[in-house]
């Protein structure tokens, strides 16, 4: 098994190329994860009566499914629904470009929630019920209380955990080149099919995911710093 | 003036408040004594709908709430009428010692930020807290994170102040200075509820005192009268066990 550098440099290029893709799959499912996973957590918090026990059987059972194969699951769904619609309608279109990166897009964003709402839900945990009854006691409420006290607090408690949710998305990206989405891992292995040699496709890949995981770990823990000044220990 | 009728509470099969009133006239020092566990934060608690109680009405001023079954809103009018000191101090970690004090004036009391800052420099500056106006409550010790808590009760002006053992999880060396400052804010003519276990503060300060026990009022009346001359049986056994008998005779 040879390693031609020429072919990594051709590969490295396709799946930089290819970057922004993964880029704005990840970025979707963080920043839906997010909002979404904040909300569920919240909700959970409170106990809010059956959404609170829907959601967290939803979140156990869906915790037990493989991302790839909840994937591979999505897309036949998807292209039966699609393509019943399209046939209903008597229409001649071509679905299935269209409909994969919806189905990476909804895939990536339940695993996002998913995961981000497990996160938040540990650091609303770790918050002192006093946080909240002092809001509640000097007029605030609910609603004020949560943005104005709790979630600034939980933010820089939930970022460590964000991180590696971050960088779990960002690999489970990957896995949406198995339904033929056109991102970093599927780019740089193109070149190898004309080469029938792999190696170079992979080892790039991995190099620009290292890469661009590193740069927004250190974004991450820049932000982390910035919102947790009102903390005794810093670092 | 403010009314507590008829609170009832329980904790699974505990009972813990079993019908207490409570008359709390305006300027009032009330002081709650009992022993630990008679229910005297959960009454607290209930006023502030911090717990629900199980049956009871509140009246403050003009306005009566039902402790059971009072509505979000009306919850909310009642706690901006009230304020709460918390034994742990409750301070808002993510906020400087000024903004702690803000925060009811400008978000819940939609007072305006210039208006809101000049009340806190001033309550600040009586609890002897400027040099501190800018800290986060993580860097500052038990003693001056009380004194923010109560400069933040007292800032919002309110009807009444409820004081849940705001010195017991102080530095014993601590206590007396923030017993000054209650001391300070009966002065004031604020009316206030005060759960203590400190007696000579009660002796010097009550305008009235109540003794619970077992979830009931015991008993009811000036500091004289309970400190000297208590009627009932289980008010004396109380008193004989924390004051010391010399001094309880002077
Ligand atoms: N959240 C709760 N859940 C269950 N039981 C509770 C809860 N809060 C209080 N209790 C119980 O209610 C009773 C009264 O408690 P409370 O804290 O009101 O007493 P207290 O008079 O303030 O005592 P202390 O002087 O020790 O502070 C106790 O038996 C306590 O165990
Ligand atoms: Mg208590």
């Amino acid at each position: 098994m040879g390693f031609e550098y020429d072919n990594f440099l051709d590969s490295l290029h396709y799946a930089v190329y290819y970057l922004p893709i993964t880029a704005k799959l990840a970025f979707a499912a963080l920043v839906i994860g997010i909002i979404i996973g904040l909300i569920v957590a919240i909700i959970r918090y409170y106990r809010i009566p059956v959404l609170s026990q829907l959601l967290s059987v939803l979140i156990t059972v869906y915790q037990g499914i493989p991302t790839m194969v909840a994937l591979l699951l999505y897309n036949l769904l998807f292209s039966f629904l699609i393509g019943g619609v399209v046939e209903g309608l008597g229409l001649n279109v071509e679905v299935r470009d269209v409909s994969n990166i919806v189905v990476g897009y909804i895939a990536l964003s339940l695993f996002a929630i998913t995961s981000i709402s497990e996160t938040f839900r540990g650091a609303i945990l770790s918050i002192d019920k006093i946080q909240f009854e002092a809001g509640y006691s000097i007029g605030l409420t609910k609603l004020q209380t949560l943005y104005r006290i709790i979630i600034p607090q939980i933010i820089p408690t939930a970022i460590p955990g964000l991180i590696n949710n971050m960088v779990g998305i960002i690999k489970g990206t990957s896995l949406v080149s198995a339904i033929g989405i056109m991102e970093v891992m599927n780019a740089s292995i193109i070149p190898c099919s004309r080469t029938y040699s792999f190696v170079e496709g992979y080892v790039a890949a991995a190099l620009v995911y290292w890469a661009f995981t590193l740069v927004l770990e250190t974004i991450a823990k820049g932000i982390e710093k910035k919102t947790k000044g009102f903390r005794k220990q810093l670092g | 003036m403010i009314e507590v009728k008829n609170v009832r509470k329980s904790f699974g099969k505990n009972e813990v408040l079993k019908d207490v009133s409570l008359t709390v006239d305006k300027g009032d020092v009330v002081v709650i004594l009992g022993p630990s566990g008679s229910g005297k934060t959960t009454l607290l608690r209930c006023m502030n709908f911090l717990e629900k109680a199980d049956e009871g009405k509140l009246v403050i001023g003009e306005q009566e709430v039902d402790l059971h079954s009072a509505s979000g809103k009306e919850k909310l009018q009642i706690r901006r009428k009230t304020a709460f000191v918390f034994q742990n101090y409750g301070l808002f970690q993510n906020k400087t010692a000024i903004q702690n004090i803000t925060e009811g004036l400008i978000t819940a009391r939609k007072v305006p930020k210039t208006e809101a800052v000049k009340k806190a420099e001033e309550v600040l500056e009586w609890v002897g807290m400027s040099d501190k106006r800018d800290y986060y409550p993580a860097k500052l010790s038990g003693g001056q994170q009380q004194r923010i808590g109560i400069a933040r009760a007292v800032a919002l002006d309110p009807d009444v102040i409820l004081f849940d053992e705001p010195t017991s999880a102080l530095d014993p060396e601590l206590v007396g200075e923030i017993l000054d400052v209650i001391k300070n804010v009966a002065q004031r003519g604020i009316t206030m509820v005060v759960v203590t276990h400190e007696m000579s503060f009660a002796q010097e300060v009550a305008s009235k005192v109540v003794f619970m026990d077992g979830g009931v009022v015991v008993e009811t009346g000036t500091p004289n009268q309970i400190f000297y001359h208590p009627k009932e049986e289980r008010t004396k056994k109380f008193l004989e066990r924390i004051i010391p008998q010399d001094q309880y005779y002077i």
